[in-house]
């Protein structure tokens, strides 16, 4: 008894010291005084909380002395205050800052056309691709159906806003990729070499874009491949066109996942069923496989590893000026990059890109005999520093080295291809390299305003010029449905490889240039989302033919325009309408004036109608429409008496009109329940689909040629000029 | 002698001393867990945030808990449908905040098995914000349902929300009534074979599992078998005010032809 004595007593001195305890009472309001309600208070030295009531009041029992309270909603800046804990106290009144809309909410970057509704958000998902009617599953034809893009007839190549495809940059992870396409000497590239199913997003940009990106100015398309996530899955897919095989799988579960895909296409069974619009030697094959490992290294940091290697062939009779012959061409492109990516602090996060990529391609036609064989080596590191949730800093550097030897031979005089033509050989290698910096502020200027400013320095070895670019995006976010935009930058970007030659060109060459300038209005809702933007860009240092130096860079041009985009749903249809109205005209190469381009399409206009009929079953339409695509007609002969062979003369340089290009595409998509064999899980999905490529069966016309002594002029169809149905399917599991 | 007294004496010191309120301290969680119930029987939205909110903040005082970060979740999983028919984007809001306790009660204890379910129903809800992330979170669903799963077996709440997810799934992709019903069943055998000890263990979900089978089995256009489990229902939490205020009323209404169950 005596020795329990003690203990009772401890028990009663530790429940005194427990009723010492005192109650601290108070209000958490907003700046405007209004309680907050379901707000929590932590205080987590002592593993103590509290969440107030409908009237924003709360209660703690707190022991005396210094207290530290966290006070946290959603919606509401987190605050943190020291509180002295003491009998008597008043009861405190605690006023929350709102949360600012984050930044990444308001899209300050002009041109980049979203139809989730949050505008920077992916422009293009992955399941835009997919279901998009007519896209082929394909990315760069999914971009089609976005404004901004003027891309004659059917390829798959970015023509922006009057600017061919080598004014925009494609980036892959971070990286500059080149020849990201298939049959690239056709209209600029028919499809891409990415497996839409190794694609997470895209975002692409048509003008007034960050300064992170050089290199470009016409565009921007920025590709993220999809993280593995440590799933383990397998798709396998298979049309009349071709075959495809994906996978992914966690190697050690949480930090090495990896990824791959395999595809193979050979439309020679297509071409049977349906004939094709061109004279094919053999059918063209085409082949591409990516490979991609993840390493998360860190809670934050990881690290990927990507391969991509894609090849393909055609040979084909064709005819060009005064002579018919088989044209062939074969491609083989690898291109790997090593990124990590990491964060500190939560406030910094790094980038860091190291990639490599290998082209190689060979063409003979007539007299020509060439081949083309590229080496890019990049490195470049960014950095975004957050400093409040309404300010960031993004700075970072890049360095390029692009090594391309062209060599072979071509004829001397461009209107000679005939047997026996006087040719020249032509051996040129020349390499640029390029350093730049960038430095990038993007915040709240204060109430609605946002603002991103922006400057980025390159230098190109070949022309040993600074170029200075300032770039500038106001965005005034009217409500939570409106925004309204202005966009003002310069952009440089070096002039092509064929030009550079030291013996039949200008290694000095100086770097082409842009100014854009560009305005907006974007409503978006949850049910729909509106965008009008008007454009101008003015270049400078377009290379033009020189009768000294070969080439100069005093050529000029402008593109102007306005782009139109209504994306809606309603119920279970969905679907978009975009509009391009482009102007556009350059004085370059050999032509003294201001004259439309030759990919200068006038009016673009694509529909897309997407209706879920049933759990299993969705229709998809898609309808483009593009005004003719300027071409240089030949409007006379003449009879070379030393070659024996007519010559053409031509009329003036564009001067007249392709007919307007029509196509309409139905899709059906119906999902199946797979059969429950081979250990397939119960949520595979088998998709398979039906779709009507060119229904209407209009033979859209791709170019114009002629005999050979050029009497008579024949229209060379579209790849899509005949009407085609393709079936195929794709098993997840 | 005196040693072993300070011994003795020490912990029940410290034991004492502690707050009354301790996030720890299994009353505060069973009592945050009586007011979600509560709640989750009245089906309102405010006794659900404000059930929410209590955990937030017990969550909040010991972010090193893992139960706690899973409590917010399931609360979570409760309320965001309600809410989003009030507020949506707030709605999306929460459901980011309640995958972002899912990872950080996974990060403090990856073998959570019953936080791998609620992580894969958490994802299901944000497929109604993001729509057009379907292709990877519904991989992503189905990978954490297989860890849950595979970590426990028993767990009846992950079979329970595999079951909702299922019902709510398109057939083609695996979903449909008839694979509810099989999910759900195996969710009934593990409740019905008993109660967990620990009186901070996750003990919700049998009367879900019930109310869920009557709605699969009212989808395979079963409705005797739909009032019995409704009933069943009742039995297990009579206070459940959907069943018996909305769903029972409304099918026995059907049943004698006056309205659609």
């Amino acid at each position: 008894m005596t020795r329990i004595l003690p203990l009772v007593g401890l028990l009663l001195v530790a429940l005194s010291a427990t009723a010492r305890a005192i109650e601290v009472t108070g209000t958490v309001t907003d700046r405007a005084g209004r309680p907050i309600e379901y707000a929590s208070i932590a205080v987590p030295a002592l593993k103590l909380g509290a969440a107030t009531d409908e009237s924003g009041r709360f209660r703690l029992q707190l022991p005396p002395g210094l207290a530290i309270l966290q006070v946290s909603q959603m919606g509401y800046e987190r605050a943190r205050l020291e509180v002295r804990v003491a009998p008597g106290m008043t009861p405190l009144r605690i006023a929350l800052n709102d949360q600012p809309i984050e930044l990444s909410e308001v899209t300050v970057s002009a041109s980049s056309f979203g139809k989730t509704g949050k505008a920077e958000g992916p422009v293009l998902s992955r399941r835009d691709v997919l279901m998009t009617p007519g896209g082929a599953a394909d990315v760069f034809q999914s971009l089609r159906a976005l404004p901004g893009i003027n891309a004659p007839a059917d390829g798959a190549a970015v023509y922006v806003r009057g600017g061919p495809p080598e004014e925009s940059v494609i980036r892959l992870d971070g990286c500059d990729i080149g020849h990201p396409y298939h049959y690239e000497r056709a209209s600029g590239g028919l499809f891409g070499s990415l497996d839409p199913y190794m694609v997470r997003s895209a975002f692409f940009s048509s003008g007034g874009f960050s300064a992170k990106y050089g290199g470009a100015v016409s565009g921007v398309l920025d590709i993220e491949m999809e993280d593995p996530r440590d799933l383990r899955t397998a798709t396998l897919g298979a049309n009349l066109a071709g075959f495809s095989a994906s996978g992914t799988a966690p190697l050690v579960r949480g930090r090495l996942s990896g990824s791959a895909s395999l595809r193979l296409s050979v439309p020679d069974l297509l071409f049977r069923l349906y004939g094709s619009s061109n004279d094919y030697e053999t059918a063209p094959v085409s082949r591409d496989g990516t490979a991609r490992m993840l390493w998360r290294y860190s809670p934050t940091g990881r690290a990927t590893l990507m391969w991509l290697a894609s090849g393909d062939q055609v040979r084909v009779r064709a005819r060009y000026l005064n002579v018919e012959d088989r044209y062939a061409d074969h491609m083989r492109t690898d291109f790997g990059a090593l990124r990590f990516e990491d964060a500190f602090a939560g406030r910094l996060a790094l980038h860091g890109q190291l990639s490599v990529q290998g082209y190689g391609s060979g063409w003979s036609f007539g007299p020509v005999d060439a081949t083309q064989l590229e080496r890019a080596l990049q490195g470049s590191l960014d950095a975004l520093w957050s400093l409040t949730p309404r300010h960031e800093l993004a700075l970072g550097t890049v360095w390029r080295r692009r090594d391309t030897g062209i060599r072979g031979t071509f004829p001397a005089d461009s209107t000679d291809f005939s047997p026996g033509a006087p040719t020249r050989r032509y051996d040129t290698h020349p390499v640029l390299d390029a350093a730049g910096f960038y430095l990038e502020d993007k915040l709240r200027l204060g109430g609605p305003f946002y603002a991103t400013l922006g400057a980025r320095l390159d230098r190109l070895s070949t022309s040993g010029v600074w170029t200075c670019d300032p770039r500038a995006a106001l965005a005034w976010r009217v409500d939570d449905h409106q925004t309204v935009r202005l966009a003002t930058g310069r952009y440089h970007q070096p002039a092509a490889a064929r030009f550079l030659d030291p013996l039949y060109g200008n290694p000095r060459l100086e770097p082409l240039e842009a100014r854009h300038v560009i305005a907006g209005y974007e409503w978006k809702s949850e049910y729909g989302n509106v965008r009008l933007e008007a454009y101008r860009k003015d270049y400078r240092h377009l290379v033009r033919v020189d009768p000294v130096t070969w080439y100069a860079g005093d050529g000029r041009g402008y593109a102007r325009g306005v782009d139109a985009f209504v994306q809606g749903t309603h119920r279970w249809l969905s679907g978009w309408v975009s509009y391009g109205w482009l102007d556009t005209r350059r004085h370059e190469l050999d032509d003294p004036r201001l004259l439309p381009t030759a990919y200068g399409v006038e009016h673009t206009l694509t529909l897309v109608a997407l209706y879920q009929a049933s759990s299993r079953t969705n229709l998809g339409a898609h309808y483009a429409h593009g005004s003719g695509q300027p071409y240089t007609p030949v409007v006379g002969r003449v009879w070379d008496g030393v070659r024996g062979i007519w010559r053409p003369v031509f009329g003036e340089n564009h001067s007249a009109l392709i007919p307007p290009y029509h196509r309409l595409d139905l899709r059906v998509t119906r999902l199946f329940t797979p059969p429950r064999v081979l250990g397939l899980r119960p949520s595979s999905r088998c998709v398979g689909y039906i779709e009507g490529l060119n229904v209407l069966g209009i033979r859209n016309v791709l170019e114009y040629e002629w005999n050979t002594d050029f009497t008579e002029r024949s229209a060379r169809e579209s790849y899509f000029a005949r009407r085609m149905l393709v079936a195929g399917f794709m098993l997840t599991w | 002698m005196r040693i072993r007294f300070l011994f003795l004496a020490m912990p029940v010191l410290i034991l004492c001393c502690a707050s009354p309120v301790r996030a720890a301290d299994p009353g505060a969680v069973a009592s945050a867990r009586r007011a979600l119930q509560a709640a989750v029987s009245q089906g309102q939205l405010e006794p659900l945030m404000k059930a929410r909110a209590r955990y937030q903040a017990l969550s909040a005082a010991e972010p090193g808990s893992a139960l706690l970060h899973y409590w917010v979740a399931v609360a979570t999983w409760r309320t965001v449908p309600l809410l989003q028919e009030k507020d949506r984007t707030q709605a999306e809001r929460m459901c980011q905040d309640g995958l972002d306790h899912c990872e950080a009660a996974l990060k403090l204890d990856r073998g959570f098995a019953g936080c791998h379910a609620i992580k894969a129903a958490l994802q299901g809800l944000m497929l109604r914000f993001r729509p057009a992330e379907m292709m990877t979170l519904g991989l992503a669903i189905d990978e954490s349902f297989g860890r849950a799963h595979d970590l426990d077996p028993k767990e009846p709440r992950a079979w329970l929300l595999d079951g909702i997810n299922a019902l709510h799934k398109p057939e083609p992709f695996g979903g449909g009534p008839a694979a509810a019903l099989l999910l759900l069943r195996r969710a009934e055998e593990i409740f019905a074979a008993g109660a967990p000890a620990d009186s901070t263990a996750p003990d919700w979900g049998h009367d879900d599992t019930l109310l869920w089978m009557g709605r699969a089995a009212l989808a395979k256009k079963d409705s005797a078998a739909a009032e019995t489990l409704y009933q069943k229902a009742l039995e297990v939490n009579p206070e459940h005010a959907w069943i018996r205020q909305v769903l029972l009323p409304r099918l026995r209404a059907a049943r004698s032809g006056k309205g659609t169950p």
